[in-house]
């Protein structure tokens, strides 16, 4: 699986990224929404885990540049230290999961898989 | 009792006269003769129009023989007598022959009901007719006394109508205030009442607030003056902001000061620090004149104003300050959790079977990371909550600033190449040394680097300049990052405030820094100031710190004296004039320990003042202080020193240290110079070196 990790702090980035590797995901990461639409236009990916408070394009930047996009294939989890005002402004039909920071490791994997298992055989 | 003739010299002789008419002349002016000769103002009429006249135009008695009394003088004087005041009924003294009595009683009805008539016998008897004038005047006087009485009455009525007006016009305006109207309501309600309490043609307030960095005009006129508001043009509203920056009170204007709307009563409308923001204004009401009851009732309704402009703007800058806070709460939530889901992420990653050494690694360093980065926040949150209960202190010492900018600077070298900014320092060469806290000098050069470079992109361009400028250590730091907007300018050294509270992250941090830097320079006796050119084109922040005068920490001064090189400079009257408070103290102080009377005064006017009352053996100035400097104060002793009788020697303590200052310094008529900051037995010795001169 191709997995996209957008987070401006380095420890989460890191984290999150190490942690889809060890699955033995094919995982590229992203500092800021710019870098991430960036690596959105040159790869396909299955997946991308995404803050949304960051600096220069933030997570709604990225969601919106996706809905243009119309991808059907990519699953979207946002995880956020935000306060749950912010959380609900997240578009739903954009996202299949959000998860709140500090999060367990197990919780996102399940969340993922969740996702995955959500897809619609079509 | 008084009599009559004291009351005369008190009332105006006019409304007491005794008015005579008598066919023939003698008979008049024999009578006017006798009643002058008692005292009395007697006039003889020539004729019933004449005698009807002086009784309209004010008289004690008429005095009238029945010879006179015609037909038609009857009917000319019973009109006039009709047209008396309520009060008034003159005393009618009519002379008629003892025989004719009875048929001139009834022909003298004809003088109307209004006649208050005495028939007096002829002949007379001197005495008779005098006793009768003075009951005939007594009569009158009490006629006046229940004029005046009526009057005042009359006056007491209309002044308790006017303060019912006023009163229920005010209270109307406070309860204006107090309810939840807009101030632009608020304002025309006030407006309204002014011009009806006082009865005024027209009112206006005009003023000026600030609301959101920007500022707008208010107008109110007064109901059914709406139209005026098209004749105001630029001259108008230049006369108006010159009215405004003159008057402090409410004040009487020149007619048709204004074009258009010959306003004469303007009351100021006051803002914070009695600034006047407005006006609230009075046109000139039909045939009358303000009093000074008009001008209390306008002064107070321009309070009333300047109440409810001052609460809207306290309304405005709460609900401001509390939004700010919201968000500075869901800032800090975010800023909290972010460092815990990397530090409790790694931690679970170190828990799993088999992790391999390169992720162990990783882990205790960004566990590390986070932490320090947590670290900071909570250092920051502690460092602002003690600002607020202002238990922050620092430990004051001289510390020299060059090291404290290159350490710092080089604590940030890896930071920025990371991010290929480059930083650029110039700092300045000579020696300068602050009174201050080493470390809170660290964290204040620390929190401006880290914020320049926060906000500059990649590959941009910080710098960092160290200077002297007179006696003060300026820090400019710059960076070619994002700029700050005109609006956010004013704040930005305010707590709880972000360059913005929209979800694109500017950078980790919760802001706080620029406001403990504001508050540590403060407390340095500095002062922080920012300047950027808008959005995308910089900014440059500002430190400026007063440089230290004498190299020593306010916890030796005690063990000056014990220094064997040190000497006593007991009884040496010393004034020291430094335009920073901390600088001037601290040399008093020091000189103080060593025995010197000393004393401080911050300008070269209180120095001037000073020395007419301290007989000073030696003066030591500042050389760079605003408005008069240290030549300025030369130039001064050596125009009193004829006057005070004697020469002082002086001495330059300045901040200043080129070759061509000192040249120019010592020129000027100083005798000695030294340079801050100077070593307590330097300062010293000078000092013992010019007393003995």
């Amino acid at each position: 699986m191709n997995v996209l990790v957008v987070d401006d702090d380095v420890a989460i980035r890191t984290l999150v990224s190490r942690l889809f590797a060890r699955r033995g995901d094919n995982v590229q990461s992203a500092a800021d929404g710019e870098a991430a639409i960036a690596c959105l236009e040159h790869y396909e990916f299955d997946l991308v885990v995404l803050d949304l408070m960051m600096p220069r394009t933030d997570g709604f930047g990225v969601l919106s540049y996706l809905e243009r996009r119309k991808d059907p294939k990519v699953r979207v989890i946002v995880m956020t230290a935000a306060v749950p005002a912010l959380v609900q402004r997240v578009p739903e039909n954009l996202v299949a999961g959000v998860i709140a920071k500090p999060f367990d490791l197990a919780a996102l994997l399940a969340l993922v898989d969740e996702a995955f298992l959500a897809v619609p055989l079509a | 009792m008084t009599t009559l003739m004291e009351q005369n010299v008190e009332t105006s002789t006019r409304p007491l006269r005794v008015l005579l008419l008598a066919p023939t002349g003698r008979d008049a002016s024999t009578m006017a003769g006798i009643l002058s000769r008692a005292g009395f103002t007697a006039e003889a009429c020539a004729s019933a129009e004449e005698l009807c006249r002086g009784i309209n135009e004010g008289a004690g008695v008429a005095v009238v023989t029945a010879e006179a009394l015609t037909p038609p003088a009857m009917r000319r004087i019973s009109a006039t007598l009709a047209t008396q005041p309520p009060w008034s009924e003159i005393p009618l003294m009519i002379f008629v022959a003892a025989p004719d009595m009875d048929r001139a009683a009834r022909s003298f009805e004809g003088l109307g009901p209004r006649a208050y008539v005495t028939l007096v016998d002829r002949p007379i008897h001197v005495k008779t007719l005098l006793s009768s004038m003075r009951t005939a005047l007594r009569s009158r006087l009490r006629q006046y006394d229940i004029r005046d009485l009526l009057a005042e009455q009359q006056k007491l009525l209309e002044n308790e109508r006017a303060s019912t007006l006023r009163l229920s016009g005010l209270a109307e305006a406070s309860l204006a205030i107090a309810s939840a109207l807009s101030l632009d309501d608020v304002l025309q309600m006030i407006t309204d009442q002014a011009a009806k309490v006082i009865n005024s043609r027209f009112a206006m307030i005009w003023l000026k607030v600030e609301e959101n960095a920007q500022t707008r005009t208010i107008w109110a006129i007064s109901a059914g003056a709406e139209g005026t508001r098209d004749v105001v043009d630029d001259a108008t509203v230049a006369a108006l902001d010159e009215i405004a920056a003159t008057i402090k009170s409410t004040v009487l204007l020149p007619r048709k000061k204004l074009a258009g709307l010959d306003a004469m009563l303007a009351a100021p409308l006051l803002e914070r620090e009695g600034r006047t923001a407005g006006l609230l204004m009075l046109a000139e009401r039909p045939n009358a004149v303000f009093t000074t009851d008009d001008e209390a009732v306008l002064t107070q309704l321009a309070q009333m104003a300047s109440v409810a402009v001052q609460n809207a703007r306290l309304y405005r800058e709460a609900q401001d300050a509390n939004r700010a806070k919201d968000d500075f709460l869901a800032t800090l939530a975010h800023e909290l959790r972010t460092p815990m889901t990397g530090i409790l992420g790694w931690v679970q990653m170190l828990k799993i079977d088999g992790v391999a050494q390169n992720d162990v690694d990783t882990a205790i360093e960004m566990i590390e990371g986070s932490t320090r980065v947590q670290a900071r926040l909570v250092e920051d949150l502690l460092d602002v909550s003690r600002i607020i209960a202002g238990k922050l202190r620092v430990d004051l010492a001289p510390v020299e600033l060059r090291p404290v900018v290159e350490a710092v600077v080089e604590m940030f070298h890896a930071r920025a190449a990371e991010r290929r900014i480059t930083i650029e320092t110039k700092l300045e060469e000579r020696p300068l040394s602050v009174y201050g806290d080493e470390t809170r000098l660290h964290q204040i050069v620390w929190n401006l680097l880290s914020n320049a470079l926060k906000f500059t992109p990649e590959g941009g361009r910080v710098s960092v300049a160290l200077q002297l400028s007179g006696s003060k250590g300026v820090l400019r730091v710059s960076d070619s990052g994002q700029g700050i907007s005109p609006e956010f300018l004013p704040y930005v050294f305010d707590r709880f405030r972000q360059f913005d509270n929209s979800t694109v992250r500017q950078q980790a941090g919760l802001g706080l820094g620029l406001a403990i830097v504001r508050h540590l320079v403060t407390l340095h006796g500095g002062q922080a100031d920012v300047a950027s050119d808008g959005i995308g084109k910089g900014s440059t922040f500002t430190i400026t710190l007063p440089v230290l005068a004498v190299r020593v920490a306010r916890a030796e001064l005690p063990q000056l004296l014990t220094k064997p090189e040190m000497p006593r400079l007991d009884g040496i009257r010393i004034l020291i004039v430094d335009d920073d408070d901390e600088a001037g103290k601290l040399v008093a102080l020091v000189l103080n320990q060593l025995g010197a009377e000393a004393r401080e005064v911050m300008s070269v006017a209180d120095a001037v003042k000073e020395l007419r009352r301290f007989e000073a053996d030696i003066v030591v100035s500042d050389i760079a202080m605003p408005g008069e400097d240290g030549y300025a104060l030369m130039r001064k002793l050596r125009e009193i020193e004829p006057q005070l009788g004697r020469q002082i020697p002086t001495m330059a303590l300045t901040a200043y240290g080129r070759p061509q200052d000192r040249t120019r310094i010592l020129a000027s008529g100083f005798q000695k110079y030294i340079q801050k900051p100077v070593e307590p037995v330097e300062l010293a010795r000078a000092i013992a070196e010019l007393a003995r001169v």
